[in-house]
């Protein structure tokens, strides 16, 4: 009790979450009286981040930093179009499938907005269409970051929750597109609604350059899916050898990656990472405390007074998460929920943990997107120059398709599960 | 969500800054610096790694020593942050707060703050013990005598003691906090200025 309400009142009062943890798990060993765990404290701190799944933790981040110079993004844009031809709407729909490409490179929701939002946004508003739909579209394709491998939010979970992080982004796969073919209708309606231009077909010789020019740069995510997918290199491998990709592409054919560049990308990577792993360091030592006051089990015994069915379960697990996520990130709340929620979904439900996190994940994206706190909403509004108030508005029906389609995982939880076990 | 605010110190940019926050700035450069280097290190040792591998030559202690590097490279930049006020917090109530509660709140934070690691730097020093250690005969007498393994503990690949990497933790305790004192000024002095 005296742990819970501390945990929530430091919360409120604003206190990094890392350091709440780290507090909770003190306080805890105080009014226990267990305080020979003092001393291997710091131990546990350490010991938390011991792992080697985690190492691609820094190195994807390392990726998108090389991402955000090395001219990639554009490349992969002009390809997108390049591809599609002459269509209304064309360019939103390119600026879908650039994400689409994107996401297998970046991790992450708020990297792939800000690097987007400088390339997709001008130009759409250039043709004509109106800035903050071009913003909203952005903010959307921004989602499909960290649900199509490599995600930032599977790792996390798989060292948290102790699952191979390469079956959780080969999970990811069919949701990711499942999202992206949700958003495209979207796109369509949206395109109906406001007029949207039609995109001009370029000639074949154009053509024929962009695919050329971008050839380099589609390497980068077939590299990453490609060593992930056929089992050649562990994630944490196939973001090193995707980073080494990046640097080579962005340096050597494209000449925009200066030496400059890689060296500050080394120290935002470090940066990035070290606020996400240090949570993760803190969280390792507050989960001995859940296991210490037996939350989990407690936990479990309530719901299974409230329901014996999984999926109502998984519903219920739905709405909690969505508005779990409309106050904290989704990298926290994962954090927070699954040493609590996932022994209660295995043991007591028999959900397997692989189709819990897919879920949890894509349930958690949304939260980027949501008012009051979402990094991912306020990134776009600030990038695109948009009020954050109108852009979730405008956001709803990208919200409706992510929704529909977490409804359909759960009710068919072989959306999730079937690519893991065929591969 | 993500604590992005300038600090405090910010809107003082135009004043002399302490001491205090001079060195507190000076060190999380050195310790960005540090953690990149590292994170440099450990990338390199990775795709040696796969090189290796792909060459028949596979070199076992690589993934021990460059998870090590990496946990080296996270307290270090985590102390940084601290200065840079970038660990996450959720700020729903401080947005809703006057500018003065709101200053409040925040040195009350990072007060807090200050606790932990003066506890955190209490429980590193019990643990490694320096005193102890020094006085003992030996390190193996240490141990024997008072149970604590520390110097003991060996890595599993790389031939060295554990003691050398967990030897970060003695630096983040003091570093991290140095950062939460300058942290600490500079809200004292931005509710100063509010007073005023």
């Amino acid at each position: 009790m005296i742990v819970g309400g501390s945990f929530i009142g430091l919360v409120v009062l604003s206190v990094p979450i890392a350091f709440v943890l780290a507090i909770c798990a003190l306080i805890y060993i105080f009014v226990s009286g267990n305080t020979v765990l003092l001393l291997s404290f710091p131990q546990q701190l350490f010991g938390g981040l011991e792992n080697y799944g985690l190492l691609s933790l820094p190195l994807f981040i390392l990726l998108g930093e090389f991402m955000n110079v090395g001219g990639i993004g554009r490349r992969l844009m002009a390809l997108a179009m390049a591809i599609l031809g002459s269509v209304k709407g064309g360019l939103a729909y390119v600026n879908l499938g650039a994400n689409m490409m994107m996401a297998a490179i970046l991790g992450s929701t708020v990297a792939q907005i800000t690097i987007m939002s400088r390339l997709a946004v001008p130009e759409m508003e250039k043709q004509g269409y109106p800035r903050d739909v071009s913003v909203a579209i952005t903010a959307a394709g921004g989602l499909l970051a960290p649900i199509i491998p490599p995600s930032m939010l599977f790792i996390i979970y798989g060292v948290i929750a102790q699952l191979p992080i390469g079956d959780l982004f080969i999970a990811g796969i069919v949701p990711g597109i499942l999202i992206f073919v949700a958003f495209l209708a979207v796109i369509g309606w949206l395109g109906k609604k406001h007029d949207f231009p039609r995109s001009e077909s370029l000639p074949f010789r154009a053509r024929l350059h962009a695919i050329a020019d971008a050839l380099p740069a589609a390497l980068i995510p077939a590299t990453i899916i490609g060593t992930i997918l056929g089992g050649i290199a562990h994630p944490t491998e196939s973001a090193a050898l995707g980073s080494i990709a990046t640097i080579l592409v962005g340096a050597f054919v494209y000449r925009e990656l200066k030496f400059r560049d890689i060296l500050m990308a080394f120290a935002s990577a470090a940066r990035a990472s070290a606020i996400v792993m240090f949570l993760i360091a803190t969280a390792t030592v507050f989960s001995w405390v859940i296991t210490f006051e037996n939350v989990p089990a407690q936990v479990a015994a309530a719901m299974q007074a409230m329901t014996a069915s999984p999926l109502v379960f998984m519903l219920m697990l739905n709405v909690l998460l969505l508005l779990i996520g409309m106050v904290t990130d989704p990298i926290p709340a994962i954090i927070l929920i699954v040493p609590v929620m996932l022994p209660v979904a295995t043991g007591v439900y028999g959900i397997d943990p692989v189709f819990f996190g897919v879920v949890v994940c894509v349930n958690l994206t949304l939260g980027l997107l949501t008012p009051p706190v979402g990094t991912g909403l306020f990134t776009a509004a600030l990038m695109g120059g948009v009020k954050a108030e109108r852009l979730a508005v405008l956001l709803l029906p990208f919200f409706v398709a992510v929704l529909a389609v977490i409804l359909l995982m759960v009710c068919f939880p072989q959306t999730v599960t079937f690519l893991p076990g065929v591969l | 969500m993500e604590n992005t605010l300038e600090s405090p110190g910010a809107a003082l940019a135009l004043r002399p800054r302490s001491v205090l926050a001079r060195l507190s700035a000076t060190l999380a450069r050195a310790e960005i610096f540090l953690a990149a280097v590292l994170t440099f290190i450990f990338f390199a040792l990775l795709l040696a790694n796969v090189a290796g591998r792909f060459f028949g030559a596979p070199l076992i202690w690589v993934d021990e020593l460059a998870v090590n590097l990496m946990v080296i490279a996270a307290f270090l930049a985590a102390a940084a942050a601290i200065d840079a006020r970038q660990h996450i917090a959720v700020t729903l109530l401080p947005d809703m707060l006057s500018p003065r509660s709101a200053a409040i709140l925040r040195l009350l934070a990072d007060l807090l703050l200050l606790v932990f690691m003066l506890l955190l730097g209490w429980m590193v020093w019990a643990w490694f013990d320096p005193l102890t250690a020094s006085a003992a005969e030996s390190l193996d007498a240490f141990s024997a005598q008072t149970f604590n393994f520390i110097y003991q503990e060996p890595t599993v690949t790389l031939g060295v003691r554990k003691v050398w990497f967990w030897l970060v933790m003695p630096v983040f305790a003091v570093t991290a906090t140095l950062h939460c004192l300058a942290q600490i000024e500079a809200d004292l002095k931005h509710l100063g200025t509010i007073a005023k």
